[in-house]
């Protein structure tokens, strides 16, 4: 700011002077005058940010902070928007499932009319079409339920079944600096459109190789980023790892480092762990320890500090995750798995069959998974840990079970395997076994025995009760229960009978082994061993061997409305008491989880608000403090423009007088 | 004999008085006219004679017309006018710098900065809009439309700053050719006068010439005995007697490849050294075109910008994946380490993933490839890049005669998309990128991109799979990220504007005072040389009374001599 006034030099004065200081001040006032009337025009005190950089500076990074938040507020505009819709759509699929759940109950006790069942059943249809249309809702160019894949309707129909073609991921938005809200609920969330996965339970184990990254080691914690030294005795060396990527980075970087006392180190891998040794495999001390205080070498499974023991030196297991990259070749403690096994996924009565082939890595397997024509949607864990298969289609059962070897037992992923509770069986029912004998057998030789089953908790104990059974020893008769080779349950087998010339005349006629749930018991029928409404099964004759094979009491299936809607169908067509029964609980869970997903919803909704009036509030106060740093005070503007004004008047008037005296005009 | 002499002195007396009546209208005359430095008549008792034992005045003599001036007092006005010179350019240009920036509006850089980011998270809120998606790239281009247009305005700038420096020369040359002439015209008028400014008009002339000078140059002036000045900058004279030496603009290469154009002395093709005028406040505001200056701290900026936004964006997927995709680096050797083949390539030791997807039987294909950047023999190589994507079945790549890297896919069912790069190296060879370009002046968005938008990468989990990369590019500009060293986008704005804003305002302070110190020292000069008309006028009313009083001399004289001859 120029000083409108500058002091007169003492000693002598001249006209130019006066002048010069006449039109000096005329234009520092002029100039002074002409600022305040900006201020007032433009509201602003500060027109350009050099007039005052820390209030400019201020202003600057506030009027960025109003900018962000007014993106921010409509962030939360459009979330709102999104969540109101979302909320009305649910809110309607609760109340129809609401009545779907009178007809259910009303149908449990009376299944007899057929006129009723009809009525029922085309009901059901009609809420089936209705909940189709409201599940592929579509608001501004996206389907509200399909999660990530916007553009793709959240489920399609085919022949009576539905099958979820969106995904479950969340759609984000900014709701605040660092906050981040989802501003969708996806229809496996809301409606249950997935199954329950059928999840790996044997460890994988894949084996580490080079190109595997070192965050995915130690069950994808990684390596602390840091170096690792060596010594033998003499000398020592340190090798930095902080950029290295991958174990090849780290194998380089360790065969590449300076020599140790006049030899290398040499890395390599061995069946997934590092393997360390002089390059000239001669004998010798070699020390690996941490590089100051890091972690790197006990995360790499190194750690030597006490150099005893031969060389060459392995290290401890790797322990990579699973990426779909891994290959089939890692698996399995780097052995992998034979690419002629298989396994059998049985879905809604067809039957799939999924070779291992020429997959080379886990992708490729899944990819002939998720393209075996079976409804299912096959991938890796979010851990990293386990092989996962989903159905995606509600209204079927689902199981995996054995195609060829063993591979869906050691890739533990059988339905039914010999650890499976029973009480888990048939969708949580159980086997509905009773008090006495539950299995009874009729073994190649005509002769009965039943076996009780109490006690037993699992599959494999039932298992081994029929196989270890007191009256099942006989070699000649003996009856054994086994998991399916092929597919998925239990079969029973027996050789057919050869009877001996030796022995006794037998009194019963030798035929096909039976079996039949014993008394009150319901368990041939719960262990899948006995169709469902059936007597008894009879085995076939394959060359010399009787042989039962039963349903796996463990298929798996989508727990969601659609679901729902169609066992209770199934049952009420069925006449089935305790399927309609079921299909009730079902459609309660449903209401239970829309009740839980539009709690969320609400609550989420509250928060927006909540987030929304904060924001709102924190938008005055920023603005305020935007305008204290940059808008003219007005009172302080005006006053300040009539003193300048009343201040220019003057000078100009002196200035006009002063002019006029002169010598001159008294001469 | 004494009356005679009485008369005689008179003579004298009217003489000078006439002369000083003369001064003071010249005084008079030029009360007005700019750089006139009042004169003084310079007036001395006339040398006596002996008659008989006293010693009789002869009156009074004109010893000469001198100017007021306090060589001191011009001297420091001199200087400061050269550094208030300078500074007053270099406000200037800041204050076109400002301008450019035009902080504080709605229409300001950091709100376009802010548009873009904004535009990002409306991509997240709606997906699926294609609509929203084709304004963020609009924003985009906006953005780079700003950078590029301070980046041409800067450009401007330099332009007429070194057209200034031009004319500056001829205006040197000029001026320098004035006092020289008018060195030699001074030396011949005054011939060693006691006075030392008996030239006064021509005095008058070279202290204004000597005074536009040290508006273009910092000059010292040294005025020898003969009454001429020799003009030196630095350590050069300019003017030495009546010799001028001629000066000439021509071209410097500076240190970062830029040219710029400097003063030389034309005899020598030495840089004059300059400390002050408007001579340095143009090369002062070169600098601020130069990548010392604001465009180089905007190249900085722009070029972070792209480097967050690309490094971002090339780890995504669009709505659908490539068919074919092309970098926009031009690989100069492709045998070398990717981050030596070409200049400025940033590429670190890591990975990223290709996923190719068959459209026909929606079978992916993920494949992790190494990039070795660790200073060993086993570094990749851009030809290595390409042959190990080459090798990927459904897909191809190669480095193009044109030196840029292309993946293609091998059938049209075959897309294929990025994901997962912890190497930068999709950034650095320009694949998937949403800019191209490397600074202010060449930043752009992707072409590919504009016209299909459904190519911005704003999914992060899967071709059209949700916005999460739209958020991350949204965070780069409000969120410390690792890729700016633990900085926003907006933290990196603002660090600029704020050291920008606080130069110009200290620029600005130190030009306000010698501002103010500059018109103290020209009250002072004024208030010494000026012309007081006052003062004037009482000068000339004792000239006027000292005028009639010898004519009453003469005409007492004269009466006594009457009363002497009529005696005979």
């Amino acid at each position: 700011m120029l000083s409108s006034f500058y002091p007169v030099v003492a000693g002598r004065t001249s006209d130019s002077l006066s002048r010069y200081r006449s039109l000096y001040q005329v234009q520092v006032g002029k100039l002074s005058i002409q600022q305040l009337q900006d201020q007032l025009s433009t509201g602003k005190r500060i027109i350009r940010p050099s007039e005052d950089p820390a209030a400019a500076i201020r202003a600057i990074g506030l009027q960025k902070s109003l900018e962000f938040r007014d993106q921010t507020l409509r962030n939360l505009d459009s979330s709102q928007g999104f969540l109101n819709v979302t909320e009305s759509t649910l809110a309607s699929i609760q109340d129809t499932l609401v009545e779907i759940r009178g007809i259910g109950v009303e149908s449990a006790g009376n299944l007899s009319s057929e006129n009723d069942r009809i009525g029922w059943v085309s009901q059901i249809n009609a809420t089936l079409d209705r909940l189709k249309a409201a599940t592929n809702t579509r608001y501004q160019d996206r389907f509200l339920f399909s999660g990530g894949k916007v553009d793709t309707p959240t489920i399609s129909e085919s022949k009576d079944t539905f099958q979820f073609t969106g995904n479950d991921q969340s759609l984000l938005t900014i709701a605040d600096s660092g906050e981040l809200i989802a501003h969708n609920v996806t229809g496996q969330k809301a409606l249950g459109l997935i199954s329950d996965g059928v999840v790996s339970r044997a460890d994988l184990n894949p084996a580490a190789i080079g190109s595997t990254r070192l965050a995915d080691l130690n069950g994808g914690k990684g390596i602390s980023p840091g170096g690792i030294e060596f010594s033998d005795g003499l000398e020592r060396i340190t090798v930095d790892l902080t950029t290295a990527e991958m174990l090849d980075d780290v194998v380089d970087r360790v065969n590449n480092a300076p020599l140790l006392s006049g030899r290398s180190v040499q890395f390599s891998l061995t069946n997934g762990a590092i393997t360390a040794a002089f390059a000239d495999g001669n004998p010798g001390t070699l020390r690996i320890v941490e590089s100051g205080a890091g972690r790197t070498a006990a995360d790499l499974g190194i750690l030597r500090e006490i150099p005893a023991g031969p060389l060459p030196f392995t290290g401890s297991d790797l322990d990579p995750i699973l990426r779909t990259t891994t290959q089939i070749a890692q698996l399995n403690g780097n052995t992998g798995f034979p690419a002629n096994d298989g396994i059998r996924i049985l879905q809604n009565g067809k039957t799939y069959d999924v070779l291992l082939g020429t997959a080379k890595t886990l992708e490729d397997f899944i990819n002939i998974i998720n393209a075996s024509g079976a409804a299912v949607l096959a991938d890796i864990t979010p851990d990293g840990r386990s092989l996962r298969v989903r159905s995606t289609q509600s209204g079927t059962d689902f199981s995996i079970g054995e195609s060829n070897g063993d591979l869906a037992e050691r890739l533990g992923l059988r339905t039914l395997h010999g650890q499976l509770r029973l009480d888990q069986l048939n969708f949580g029912e159980g086997i509905n076994a009773a008090d006495g004998p539950d299995l009874a057998f009729q073994r190649n030789d005509g002769t009965e025995f039943s076996i009780d089953l109490v006690g037993t908790t699992t599959v494999q104990d039932v298992l081994d009760r029929i196989n270890n059974h007191v009256n099942n020893q006989n070699p000649a008769t003996k009856i054994t229960a086994n998991l399916s080779a092929q597919g998925n349950g239990i079969t029973i087998e027996s050789s057919v009978y050869v009877p001996d010339p030796l022995g006794p005349p037998l009194t019963t006629i030798p035929g096909p082994i039976k079996i039949r749930n014993a008394g009150g018991s319901q368990a041939a029928t719960g262990l899948g061993l006995v169709p469902k409404g059936g007597e008894e099964s009879e085995a076939t004759v394959t060359g010399t061997t009787y042989s039962i094979a039963g349903t796996d009491p463990n298929p798996q299936e989508v727990k969601g409305v659609f679901n729902s809607l169609i066992r209770l169908r199934e049952a009420i067509l069925s006449q089935n008491t305790s399927a309609v029964a079921r299909a009730v609980d079902l459609v309660d869970s449903d209401l239970s989880r829309l009740s839980l997903s539009r709690g969320a919803l609400g609550i989420q909704q509250q928060r927006i608000d909540d987030l929304k009036s904060l924001q709102e509030e924190n938008k005055i106060q920023l603005q305020a403090e935007e305008s204290q740093n940059l808008d003219a005070d007005f009172a302080k503007t005006i006053s300040e423009l009539q003193a300048r004004q009343a201040s220019y008047e003057a000078s100009l008037k002196l200035l006009g007088t002063s002019s006029q005296m002169s010598l001159f005009n008294f001469l | 004999m004494s009356l005679f002499s009485a008369i005689q002195g008179s003579a004298n007396a009217l003489r000078v008085n006439q002369l000083g009546l003369q001064v003071v209208g010249n005084n008079i005359a030029n009360v007005n006219t700019p750089g006139y430095v009042r004169q003084e008549l310079i007036q001395a008792p006339a040398v006596g004679y002996r008659s008989g034992g006293v010693i009789i005045g002869q009156g009074v003599q004109a010893i000469g017309v001198q100017q007021k001036l306090d060589e001191f007092v011009v001297e420091r006005l001199r200087q400061t006018q050269s550094q208030l010179s300078y500074q007053e350019q270099v406000e200037g240009n800041n204050s076109q710098v400002e301008s450019l920036l035009n902080e504080l509006s709605d229409k300001d850089f950091s709100s376009n900065l802010s548009r873009f980011a904004n535009a990002f998270q409306d991509v997240a809120n709606q997906p699926g809009s294609d609509s929203v998606r084709t304004l963020a790239i609009s924003r985009g281009q906006e953005l780079a439309s700003q950078l590029k247009g301070l980046s041409t305005q800067m450009g401007e700038i330099a332009k007429r700053n070194q057209s200034e420096i031009t004319s500056a020369a001829i205006d040197i040359n000029r001026i320098i050719d004035t006092v020289a002439q008018l060195n030699k015209r001074i030396v011949e008028v005054e011939g060693g006068s006691l006075s030392n400014s008996d030239a006064v008009g021509l005095r008058d002339e070279r202290l204004k010439a000597l005074d536009e000078l040290s508006s273009f140059v910092d000059i010292s002036v040294t005025e020898q005995s003969s009454g001429a000045v020799t003009v030196f900058v630095g350590g050069d004279y300019l003017v030495s007697d009546g010799i001028a030496r001629s000066v000439k603009a021509a071209t410097r290469n500076n240190t970062d490849g830029s040219a710029s154009l400097e003063i030389r002395m034309v005899d020598t093709d030495v840089a004059l050294s300059v400390s002050g005028g408007k001579v340095k406040g143009l090369y002062e505001s070169a600098t601020s075109s130069s990548s010392q200056g604001f465009l180089g701290k905007l190249n900085a900026l722009a070029s972070d910008v792209i480097r967050v936004v690309n490094r971002i964006h090339s780890q995504g997927q669009g709505q659908k994946g490539f068919g074919v995709a092309t970098g926009e680096t031009v690989i100069n050797n492709k045998n070398v380490p990717i981050e030596q083949s070409s200049p400025n390539l940033s590429v670190d030791n890591g990975t990223f993933t290709i996923q190719v997807l068959d459209a026909k039987t929606s079978k992916t294909k993920t494949i992790d490839i190494q990039v070795r950047q660790q200073g060993l023999a086993s570094d990749t190589t851009a030809q290595q890049l390409a042959t190990t994507i080459d090798g990927i079945d459904g897909i191809s790549a190669r480095i193009t005669n044109d030196g840029r890297f292309e993946i293609k896919s091998d059938t049209e069912g075959v897309k294929f998309s990025f994901a997962n790069d912890t190497s930068g190296v999709l950034s650095a060879l320009g694949i998937n990128t949403f800019f191209r370009g490397d600074s202010a002046a060449s930043i752009e968005v992707r072409p590919t991109i504009v016209s299909d938008p459904s190519q911005l990468a704003a999914s992060i989990k899967g071709i059209g799979n949700g916005a999460d990369n739209a958020i991350r590019i949204a965070e780069a500009f409000t969120k410390p990220t690792e890729l700016l060293g633990g900085r926003s986008v907006n933290s990196l704005y603002d660090a600029m504007i704020a050291d920008t804003t606080r130069d110009i305002n200290t620029q600005k302070g130190v030009t306000d005072g010698l501002r103010n110190f500059q018109q103290t020292l020209e009250a002072q000069n004024l208030g010494i040389s000026g012309v007081n008309l006052d003062e004037e006028a009482v000068k000339m009313l004792l000239y006027q009374k000292a005028f009639q009083a010898t004519s009453k001399l003469v005409s007492v004289a004269k009466e006594m001599l009457d009363t002497l001859v009529n005696i005979i």
